[in-house]
């Protein structure tokens, strides 16, 4: 065996014992508690019996893209705490809807009505947005709320017309003044994104130790001839030129609002699955995939076992919700499309073999079977 | 255009594709698309090629008028 190779396998092999044994480390890395809260106040009037404004709009920023948590908090004045009706509103839904749109007044969240909690986490790109909230317009309206998810309907009474709940005084004005509160989530997004590089990193070593050790034998190394180098070179040409029309053809397509249906990585993921599969189906098909006297039988297994592998994840991914998250496509769909180029390439395979093995019965020369 | 002088060459030593891509240190494939004319080999390549079948570079790759 070559001194390189044995230099290399080394490398590899402390490589991956360092990331191994790191590993317990990246769980004493704690997310950062300190979030992002941004809060806006607003009024509303209750003057006997009559919510004034009956609806409510606050306009708020949103600096960084990510999951944004959205509620109201209410701090209400010469309000009786001890009440029956001290209905917090963060929790039950004293504000009946709220919907927020963008700066192109297109709706990007909108709770049902008479939401009985209005906590929500939102996905929100960075922008300007505006939140409308509306209030019980009356007793009748809080009525047929509370009795359908506070409390009996014979309690539901006696809490619409408690004298006591300052939304309903007669003849007096209570006045509410919420705070809507959206909290910023981004920073959450560090240990994930940690954890990810790492896995990233434990995948590749991992890949690479196995087919250091399994795939290419005793020898280590593999070595194309001139004709095999050229057409990688053609093949990594035109991948390259596949995945620069794909990125250019998204960054046009976001434009369009893209970006709104599917987390956006996952567009230039897809690019380079595309581009990959182009080279290496152009390399398979122009017999300069495998290296001189490599047999494709072990590279036909790995690449079923990936594509099989992958599939698993995504009937999991599917079957627990995973993939699409609040209306969004997320990363997730990833294992669809790794399983969906592996098989690409599986067939591109068989294909080359079924059209080697026409070649050579065609051509009458026992020379051209394929291996 | 075939390169039949090569396949002609190689099968009067005997040799298989296979063979002869060996002791080149080529792919069997690289042998079979310069002998269908798919490929046109660098000088050195030629060389190596000839050195095996005990033939000149005129005999294997040159054209006839």
């Amino acid at each position: 065996m070559k001194k390189s190779v044995i230099v290399k396998r080394i490398i590899l092999v402390v490589l991956f014992a360092a990331v191994l044994l790191l590993t317990p480390v990246l769980f004493f890395i704690k997310t950062p508690l300190e979030q992002n809260m941004s809060k806006w106040t607003s009024t509303i009037e209750i003057k006997d019996r009559v919510a004034y404004p009956a609806s409510n709009s606050i306009d708020f920023k949103v600096d960084k893209a990510g999951e944004h948590t959205v509620y109201f908090s209410l701090i209400p004045e010469g309000y009786d705490k001890d009440s029956l009706a001290n209905v917090k509103l963060s929790n039950l839904g004293f504000i009946t809807t709220l919907v927020i749109t963008d700066s192109s007044d297109n709706v990007v969240y909108s709770s049902s009505q008479s939401a009985a909690f209005l906590d929500t986490v939102i996905y929100l790109e960075p922008g300007n947005y505006k939140v409308t909230y509306y209030y019980f317009t009356d007793e009748n309206e809080f009525y047929d709320f509370s009795s359908e998810f506070l409390c009996s309907s014979k309690e539901a009474a006696r809490l619409a017309k408690d004298v006591n709940f300052p939304s309903f005084i007669e003849n007096g004005t209570a006045v509410f003044n919420y705070e809507f509160c959206c909290l910023s989530k981004e920073k959450d997004l560090f240990f994930p994104s940690l954890m990810l590089g790492w896995g990233i990193v434990f995948g590749l070593l991992l890949a690479m130790l196995l087919t250091e050790f399994f795939f290419f034998g005793k020898d280590g190394t593999k070595k194309y001839d001139e004709r095999q180098i050229l057409e990688q070179g053609k093949a990594f040409k035109i991948g390259f030129f596949t995945l620069l029309i794909i990125v250019e053809s998204l960054i046009i397509l976001n434009l369009t609002g893209i970006a709104t249906i599917a987390d956006y990585p996952i567009f230039y993921q897809l690019a380079v699955f595309i581009g990959l599969g182009v080279y290496v189906s152009y390399c398979i098909w122009h017999e300069s995939y495998f290296a001189i006297n490599e047999k494709s039988t072990r590279v036909l297994i790995l690449f079923a076992f990936i594509a099989v592998f992958n599939l698993v994840i995504s009937i999991v991914n599917f079957v627990n919700g995973w993939m699409i998250v609040d209306g969004r496509i997320t990363f997730r769909v990833l294992n669809i499309f790794c399983t969906l180029l592996f098989l690409i390439i599986f067939a591109v395979l068989l294909l080359k073999r079924i059209a080697n093995s026409r070649s050579a019965s065609s051509d009458d020369d026992d020379d051209e079977e394929d291996d | 255009m075939k390169n039949l002088k090569l396949k002609a060459a190689r099968a009067a030593m005997d040799l298989s594709q296979q063979d002869l891509a060996d002791k080149v240190g080529v792919s069997r494939q690289t042998i079979n698309a310069i002998e269908k004319g798919d490929y046109n080999p660098t000088i050195n390549l030629c060389r190596s090629i000839c050195k095996v079948l005990n033939k000149t570079l005129d005999e294997i790759f040159w054209e006839d008028e």
